[in-house]
C-alpha cells in the first residue's frame, strides 16, 4: 500500500469534512435553541452566497457586500422565526421539520427569482496552489477553509461557554418556559441565534461557492450535513465538527479504495450508511445527550 | 394481606439528580394506595418505574408474584396493569370511542388481511371492542362525546376518557397519576365515584397520586409519603396524618413550629 | 366497523363517473398528461400517507421506492415470460415492501427524524444502484428503456383510455383496501403510535411491529404506484425521473391534500398535477413569452413552499378538511367532520 497516497487522500477527506462541519454547525445552532431541525439551512447557504456574489458583481466592495448580505441573512432569520417557527411552536417536531422543508423551497425559489439561475464564479483571492507536504500535495485553499472553520468553531465555543449571552442561549435551549419566567427575552435570543446561523451560512456559502461556483447545487450541501448530524448528535457543536471530519474522511477513503470495485459514485450515499450504522450502536450520536421523555 | 406489587430498594436518578432513593413499598390487593408528596418529590417517577417507563438504577419489582429487574412497558397490558398519565396522554387523532377501544388492542388476534376483508374473527373483535367501549362511554357519562375527536373535548372529559381507556381491559392493577388535577369539586366527586366503582366491579387494586388531601384521606386504604425521592412515611390515612415527618415535609419547619402553638387545631 | 356511509357513497359515485363517463371524453391529452399521472401520484401519496399521515413516520424516499416498483415490474416481465400483468404489479409491490422494511428497520427503533434520514439513504442508494448496475435494466446501458407492450389477458393496453382505465381500476381497488385498513384496529394502532407512542406501548400496542407494518404497506402501495407511473404514464423506465424532488413532491401532496386522510391523497395529487399546467397557461397569458418553463418551475416552487407552510400553520388537515368544511356547511349542519376511523 502506498502510504503517501493514503495520507494525501485522508487529508483531502478531512478537509472536505471541515466544509460539511461548517454547514452542520448552522443546524446545531438552530436545533440547540429552538429544537427545530432546519432543513432550510442549505437554502440559506445558497441564498447567502448568491446574494453576496450578485452584490459583489454589481460592484460593491467585498466587505460592503459581506455586511449587506449578513444584514439580509439576519432579516431573513427574523422573518423565518416570526412567520414560520413561532406560530408552530407547540407542534410536534416533525411538523416543524416539514415547515422548514417548505421554507427551503420558498428561499431557493426566491433566490433564483431574484438573482437568476446562472452559475457565478466566486474568487476569494485565495490562490489554490498545491502545497507540498512531505510527498503529498494539499490544496492551499482547503487549508484556508479549515482555518476559517476552526476560527468560527473556537469563537462559537467561547460565545456559548463563557459569555452571558451564551448562557442565555443555553438556558433558552434547556427550558423555554423557565427561560421566559426568569425574564430572558426569547425573541431577542432567537433573533440573535438566527443572526449567528446566518453568518455561518454566509461563510459556508462563500467557501463552498468559491470551490464549486455559486449555483443551485449549493443548497444540496444540506444533504451532506444530515449524516454528519446523525453521527455527531443534533445538539452538539463539537459533534458537528468531529462528525464532519469522520464523514469527510471515510467518504473520501471509501470512494478512492472501494469505489472502483462497484463503479464509483458511492460518495452519494456512503455517508448515510456510516451514520446509520453508527446509529445502531449509539442512538444519540457521538456527543448528543440522552434524555428520558417526561410523562 | 397479599401484595399485588412490591418495590424493593428502588433508586433512580437523572443526570446526577436523584429522583428516587432506596424506595420500598408494597401495594396490597384490592387497596386504594395513595402516593403523596410535594411537587418534585418523585411520585410520577415512582409510577413510571412501576410501569416500566423509567428504568431504575437499582432495586427490584415484584408484580403478581413475578420478579422483574426491569419491567417492560409493552408487557403491562398482558400482565393486567393499566395506567393514566399526569399530562393527558390521549390519541388526539382518534375519537373518544376509538381511544377507549385502543385499550383492547393487545387482545386482538385478527390479522391485517382479516381486518381488511372483514372476516369472522376480525368482525367479532371489532364488534366486541365497540360494545365494550360503548358500555364504558355510558358508564362514564361520555356518550355525547363518543364520535368526537378527543383534542376538542374539555379537559375534565379528556381525563375521564383516559380513565375509561385504562379500564376497558379490566385491569387487576390501575395506576392513576393525578387524575383529578385541575378539576372542580363536583368533577372530583364524580371521578372518585368512577374510581370506586371500578374497584368494586373488578376488584382492581388502585395506586393513586393525588394532591387533594380531602380526596386522598377519603379514598385511601394506605398512603405512602415521598419527599425529595425518599419514602418518609407509610401507613393508614390516620397514621400518616399524625406523622411528624409528614407534617414537616408538607408545611416546612417554621410552620410546624408556629402550628405547635395551636395543638388542638392540628389534631382536628 | 366502518359502515357504508354518505362518504363512501360519494366515492363510489365518483368512481362510476370516472369509469363509465370520463372515458368518452375525446382528449388523449386529458388521459395521457393529466389523469393517468394523477392516478399514479395519488396512489403513491396514499401509500406515503399511510406511513407518514397515519403512523407518523416521515419518509423522504418515496421516489426511490417508486423506482424499485418500476424496475421490479420491468425485470419480472423481462425475465419471466408470460407473467400476467396484474401478478407482475403485485410482485412490484411486494419487492418494494421488502426494500421499505429493510430501510425502515434501523430507524424505526428510534423516534423522530431518523426515518427521514434513512429513507434519504434509500433515495440516494437506490438511484445509484439502478444507474450503476446494468443488470437492473436488463443489460441495457442507454439508461432509458421503453416498456414492453402490455396485455391483460388478450387485451392490449395500448391506448390512452385503456392505460387510464387500467390505472383507475388498480388505484380504486387499492384505495378501497386502504379505507378498510385504516378504519379498523390497524388504523387505530397507526394513529395511536403517531399521537402518543408511550401511551400506546403501555396499552400493549406493539410499536415496532406496527411501524414496520406501516412501512411495508406504504412501500407496497408506492411500489405499485411507481410501476404504474413508468408503465402507463411515462412508458419508459429510467432512474432519473425518480429523484429526490419527486420524493418531496409526494410528501407535499399529502401535506396539501391532508395528512391522515385517504381523499387528501387524491385532492393533493390533483392539485400538484394541475398547478404547473395552470401556471404556465396563466403566466403565458399575463407575461407573454418571457414566462418560460424555467420561470414556471421557480414560481411553482415558491407557491408550493408557501402552501406547505400555510397548510401546516392554518389547516394541518389540508384540502381534505377545507372540502369537508364546505360540504358540511352546504349539506348539513348537524354532523361532525369525518373521523379517521372506525367504530363510528
Ligand atoms: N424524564 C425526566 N428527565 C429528567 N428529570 C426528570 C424526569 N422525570 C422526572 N425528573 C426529575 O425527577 C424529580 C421528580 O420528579 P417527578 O417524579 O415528576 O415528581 P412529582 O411527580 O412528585 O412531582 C424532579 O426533580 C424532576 O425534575
Ligand atoms: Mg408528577
Amino acid at each position: 500500500m502506498d502510504w503517501g497516497f493514503f495520507a494525501g487522500v485522508a487529508i483531502a477527506g478531512l478537509l472536505a469534512g471541515v466544509m460539511y462541519s461548517l454547514v452542520a454547525i448552522g443546524f446545531v445552532l438552530i436545533y440547540k435553541t429552538s429544537s427545530v431541525l432546519n432543513f432550510a439551512q442549505g437554502a440559506m447557504v445558497l441564498f447567502a452566497a448568491l446574494t453576496f456574489v450578485s452584490l459583489h458583481e454589481e460592484g460593491l466592495p467585498f466587505w460592503v457586500a459581506f455586511a449587506v448580505t449578513l444584514g439580509a441573512m439576519i432579516v431573513l432569520g427574523i422573518l423565518i422565526e416570526a412567520l414560520v417557527l413561532r406560530p408552530l411552536v407547540n407542534q410536534p417536531p416533525i411538523t416543524l421539520f416539514l415547515a422548514t422543508l417548505g421554507l427551503s423551497y420558498v428561499i431557493e425559489g426566491a433566490a433564483q427569482l431574484f438573482w437568476g439561475t446562472q452559475v457565478h464564479s466566486l474568487d476569494l483571492g485565495i490562490e489554490d496552489v498545491p502545497l507540498p507536504l512531505n510527498a503529498i500535495l494539499i490544496s492551499q485553499f482547503d487549508v484556508f477553509c479549515a482555518v476559517v472553520a476552526g476560527v468560527i468553531v473556537a469563537a462559537l465555543t467561547i460565545l456559548f461557554r463563557y459569555t452571558r449571552t451564551g448562557l442565555a442561549f443555553r438556558a433558552a435551549a434547556e427550558d423555554q418556559y423557565a427561560a421566559l419566567n426568569t425574564g430572558l427575552r426569547l425573541p431577542v435570543i432567537w433573533a440573535s441565534i438566527w443572526g449567528v446561523a446566518g453568518f455561518v451560512s454566509l461563510v459556508a456559502g462563500l467557501l463552498w461557492g468559491a470551490r464549486t461556483g455559486v449555483q443551485f447545487s449549493l443548497s444540496l450541501v444540506v444533504l451532506k450535513s444530515l449524516p454528519v448530524l446523525v453521527l455527531g448528535g443534533f445538539d452538539s457543536i463539537l459533534g458537528a465538527i468531529v462528525g464532519g471530519l469522520i464523514i469527510g474522511l471515510t467518504e473520501t477513503l471509501a470512494e478512492v479504495y472501494i469505489g472502483p470495485y462497484v463503479g464509483g459514485g458511492i460518495d452519494q450515499w456512503i455517508a448515510y450508511v456510516i451514520a446509520l450504522g453508527f446509529l445502531l450502536v449509539r442512538p444519540t450520536g457521538l456527543f448528543g445527550q440522552r434524555s428520558v421523555e417526561r410523562v | 394481606m397479599k401484595a399485588v406489587l412490591e418495590l424493593a430498594g428502588i433508586t433512580l436518578s437523572f443526570g446526577g439528580i436523584a429522583a428516587l432513593r432506596d424506595v420500598s413499598l408494597s401495594i396490597g390487593e384490592g387497596d386504594v394506595h395513595s402516593i403523596i408528596g410535594p411537587n418534585g418529590a418523585g411520585k410520577s417517577s415512582l409510577l413510571n418505574v412501576m410501569t416500566g417507563i423509567y428504568r431504575p438504577d437499582a432495586g427490584r419489582i415484584d408484580l403478581g408474584g413475578r420478579s422483574f429487574e426491569t419491567l417492560r412497558a409493552q408487557d403491562l397490558a398482558r400482565l393486567g396493569v393499566a395506567r393514566t398519565f399526569q399530562n393527558v396522554a390521549l390519541f388526539k387523532g382518534l375519537t373518544a370511542r376509538e381511544n377507549i377501544a385502543v385499550g383492547l388492542t393487545h387482545r386482538g388476534r385478527a390479522t391485517a388481511a382479516e381486518q381488511v376483508l372483514g372476516l369472522g374473527r376480525a368482525r367479532r373483535e371489532e364488534r366486541d371492542a365497540r360494545q365494550a367501549a360503548d358500555a364504558l362511554l355510558t358508564r362514564f357519562d361520555l356518550s355525547a362525546y363518543a364520535d368526537r375527536k378527543v383534542d376538542v373535548l374539555p379537559y375534565g372529559v379528556q381525563k375521564r376518557v383516559e380513565l375509561a381507556r385504562a379500564l376497558i381491559a379490566g385491569p387487576k392493577l390501575l395506576l392513576l397519576d393525578e387524575p383529578m388535577a385541575g378539576m372542580t369539586a363536583g368533577e372530583k366527586a364524580e371521578m372518585c365515584n368512577f374510581i370506586l366503582s371500578a374497584r368494586a366491579e373488578h376488584k382492581t387494586t388502585i395506586v393513586l397520586v393525588e394532591h387533594d388531601m380531602g380526596v386522598v384521606m377519603g379514598l385511601s386504604d394506605r398512603i405512602t409519603v415521598l419527599d425529595h425521592g425518599v419514602r418518609i412515611a407509610d401507613g393508614t390515612p390516620a397514621e400518616v396524618q399524625r406523622n411528624p415527618a409528614v407534617i414537616e415535609a408538607y408545611l416546612g419547619a417554621e410552620e410546624v413550629a408556629a402550628l405547635s402553638r395551636h395543638e388542638p387545631e392540628l389534631a382536628a | 366497523m366502518a359502515r357504508f356511509n354518505k362518504l363512501h357513497a360519494a366515492a363510489a359515485a365518483l368512481f362510476l363517473l370516472m369509469a363509465l363517463v370520463v372515458p368518452f371524453i375525446p382528449s388523449d391529452y386529458l388521459f395521457d398528461a393529466i389523469l393517468t399521472p394523477m392516478l399514479a401520484i395519488s396512489l403513491a401519496a396514499l401509500g406515503l400517507n399511510l406511513l407518514a399521515g397515519y403512523a407518523g413516520q416521515v419518509s423522504l424516499g418515496s421516489a426511490a421506492f417508486m423506482a424499485v416498483g418500476a424496475f421490479t415490474a420491468y425485470n419480472c416481465l423481462l425475465r419471466v415470460p408470460g407473467l400476467p400483468l396484474l401478478v407482475d404489479l403485485g410482485l412490484a409491490g411486494l419487492v418494494t415492501a421488502a426494500v421499505g422494511v429493510f430501510f425502515g428497520l434501523p430507524s424505526l427503533r428510534l423516534q423522530g427524524f431518523y426515518l427521514a434520514v434513512s429513507t434519504l439513504a434509500a433515495q440516494f442508494f437506490v438511484q445509484w444502484a439502478l444507474t450503476n448496475f446494468a443488470w437492473f435494466s436488463g443489460g441495457d446501458t442507454s439508461g432509458v428503456i421503453t416498456t414492453p407492450p402490455l396485455f391483460i389477458g388478450p387485451m392490449a393496453i395500448d391506448s390512452p383510455v385503456r392505460r387510464y382505465l387500467l390505472s383507475l381500476l388498480i388505484v380504486a381497488a387499492l384505495t378501497a383496501l386502504a379505507v378498510r385498513l385504516v378504519s379498523g384496529r390497524a388504523g387505530r394502532e397507526f394513529l395511536a403510535v403517531r399521537d402518543h407512542e408511550l401511551a400506546a406501548r403501555v396499552l400493549g400496542v406493539k410499536i415496532l411491529r406496527t411501524k414496520l407494518f406501516a412501512c411495508a404497506v406504504s412501500s407496497f402501495y408506492i411500489g405499485v404506484a411507481g410501476a404504474l407511473w413508468a408503465f402507463l404514464y411515462l412508458r419508459t423506465v429510467e432512474p432519473a425521473g425518480f429523484d429526490l424532488d419527486r420524493s418531496f413532491e409526494i410528501l407535499f401532496v399529502i401535506i396539501i391534500g391532508g395528512l391522515a386522510s385517504i381523499r387528501g391523497a387524491f385532492l393533493g395529487a390533483a392539485f400538484i398535477v394541475v398547478l404547473p399546467l395552470l401556471l404556465s397557461r396563466a403566466g403565458a397569458a399575463v407575461f407573454g413569452s418571457t414566462f418560460d418553463s424555467g420561470l414556471v418551475d421557480i414560481v411553482e416552487k415558491i407557491i408550493l413552499g408557501v402552501l406547505i407552510i400555510f397548510f401546516l400553520r392554518v389547516e394541518p388537515a389540508g384540502l381534505s378538511a377545507l372540502v369537508a368544511r364546505i360540504r358540511w356547511q352546504h349539506i348539513t349542519r348537524s354532523r361532525t367532520v369525518e373521523t379517521s376511523g372506525s367504530l363510528t
